[in-house]
């Protein structure tokens, strides 16, 4: 079933680690949780092509909150981006058949279809103005759905993803702007420990990033 | 640690990409190797993401009740509500305790800007539930939470995780989840992750805290295992997970040279 899933993309980095000494260099491979995580998704998307009501319910409780978050970011209204939210879904399910399991991952198609609301609901808007002669009520800073605003809420969600340690090393790292050295005081944990998290959190999130915001 | 024309690793990139200083010799490197700045580039760019990155906002609950309106699903396919899911959230997305649990809970409460998991009870039947504290309105959902309660695997649930830490003389870190299934059958997870010198071969235990008594599970082959546990074993009398550097010399008990070790915690 992993066969299934953006195949060459995800771990891309093993057959290009740098040739450092065996006792540097923890291997770099996908932890169990993670390719639980992978497995789940495919058979996600499998359910959701084939049909399956739960999968729809199922889908949505997984990425509704990625769809509203990129929505909310992008139009700034609450109204709007529950109404994209919800076309998101509706149009998903109702073009299923469009889906291809074995080309995409569910989320990423997800993240397209929203990327297209998005920029609909822009177009809206601005005709909506033009009609009325109305002022916006919200400024607008951003493009239709932005890419910095779509990478930014799927590198949040699987920051969100990663378990403890991990996530409260990578939270000291970013947030509070601590050293490897700092963190490792703070959490009593080995150096190595935390370096290899910071390595292998950080490259999941690239990952992820890469993975699912790929489809344009 | 880097000699000749080896390209900086990946742990020095990281460091660097997250604002660490690195030594000179390293800094050289990277500013002239396009392979180097290209990586360092793309985590850097990570980084930054996430910094600005926020929390996720979940829609509310009405927009669900639309969509199912809209696709005229069946009953089936509603979501169930959250305190239905409370006790279904599995131990991935959430909280993986350390050996060093309070230190850890306390630094990722100060800084976490979302709101926090809190365990409930220690364990009950193999699951537990989880309370969310400090969610505004009920709409600013933390993301921890978010997928607490909604990353659910059909037919499996981890009922208790550990993290593996190294023993003196050992630079390796690992994982270790137990997945209950519906059936009630129940698999140890073990995941291995650093260099481990292989002469002999690795074997699983489950330890009694005070080690005064342990259960052999098998041997560990590569870096990622899964372990039946019999039926009757009492994770909580042997609550602690080992995994043990042994050599072929046909003494079947534990070497005593443990190359990590860890509490399982619901």
């Amino acid at each position: 079933m992993s066969s299934l899933v953006a195949p060459s993309r995800s771990w891309r980095s093993s057959s290009e680690d740098p040739p450092v000494s065996a006792s540097e260099q923890p291997t770099v491979r996908a932890s169990a949780a993670r390719d639980e995580d992978r497995e789940a998704v495919d058979r996600l998307g499998l359910a959701f092509a084939a049909g399956d009501e739960a999968a729809v319910r199922e889908a949505y409780e997984r990425w509704s909150a990625l769809v509203h978050t990129i929505a909310l970011r992008s139009l700034g209204t609450v109204a709007e981006a529950e109404e994209v939210t919800q076309q998101v879904f509706v149009d998903a399910w109702r073009s299923r058949h469009r889906f291809d399991p074995s080309r995409a991952r569910l989320p990423a198609w997800l993240v397209g279809i929203t990327r297209h609301a998005v920029a609909d609901a822009h177009e809206r808007r601005a005709r909506d103005r033009r009609l009325s002669g109305a002022v916006p009520p919200v400024r607008e800073s951003v493009g239709a759905a932005d890419d910095r605003v779509v990478d930014r809420v799927l590198v949040a969600d699987e920051l969100a993803r990663l378990g403890d340690p991990q996530r409260t090393i990578l939270r000291l790292a970013f947030y509070d702007d601590l050293t490897h050295d700092q963190i490792a005081t703070r959490l009593d944990l080995p150096l190595g420990t935390v370096k290899s998290h910071l390595r292998r959190s950080l490259a999941r999130l690239r990952t992820r990033w890469e993975v699912d915001g790929a489809l344009r | 640690m880097r000699s000749g024309d080896e390209h900086v690793d990946d742990e020095t990139l990281t460091l660097l990409a997250l604002g660490e200083d690195i030594t000179a010799d390293d800094r050289a490197h990277v500013a002239a190797c396009a392979r180097c700045t290209a990586e360092l580039d793309a985590l850097a760019d990570v980084t930054d993401l996430a910094r600005s990155a926020g929390d996720l906002v979940a829609p509310a609950p009405h927009v669900w009740d639309a969509v199912a309106a809209e696709l005229g699903l069946g009953a089936q396919a509603r979501p169930t509500t959250s305190t239905a899911k409370a006790g279904t959230a599995t131990a991935t997305s959430t909280t993986t305790s350390t050996a060093t649990t309070p230190p850890a809970r306390r630094a990722g409460s100060s800084d976490s800007p979302g709101a926090e998991v809190v365990p409930l009870a220690p364990r009950r039947r193999g699951r537990w539930g989880w309370v969310a504290a400090g969610a505004a309105a009920g709409l600013l959902v933390g993301a921890a939470v978010t997928w607490g309660l909604v990353d659910r695997t059909p037919a499996t649930d981890v009922v208790a995780t550990a993290t593996l830490d190294p023993l003196p003389g050992w630079d390796a870190i690992g994982s270790a989840e137990v997945e209950e299934h519906r059936d009630g059958s129940r698999v140890l997870v073990v995941d291995l992750d650093g260099d481990v010198d292989s002469q002999g071969f690795r074997e699983v235990w489950l330890l009694r805290p005070d080690v005064s008594g342990l259960v052999s599970l098998g041997t560990l082959e590569g870096s990622s295992g899964r372990f039946d546990l019999p039926a009757g074993l009492d994770l909580h009398e042997f609550s602690v997970v080992d995994v043990s550097e042994e050599q072929f010399d046909g003494n079947p008990a534990h070497s005593g040279d443990s190359i990590v070790r860890g509490p399982l915690r619901a």
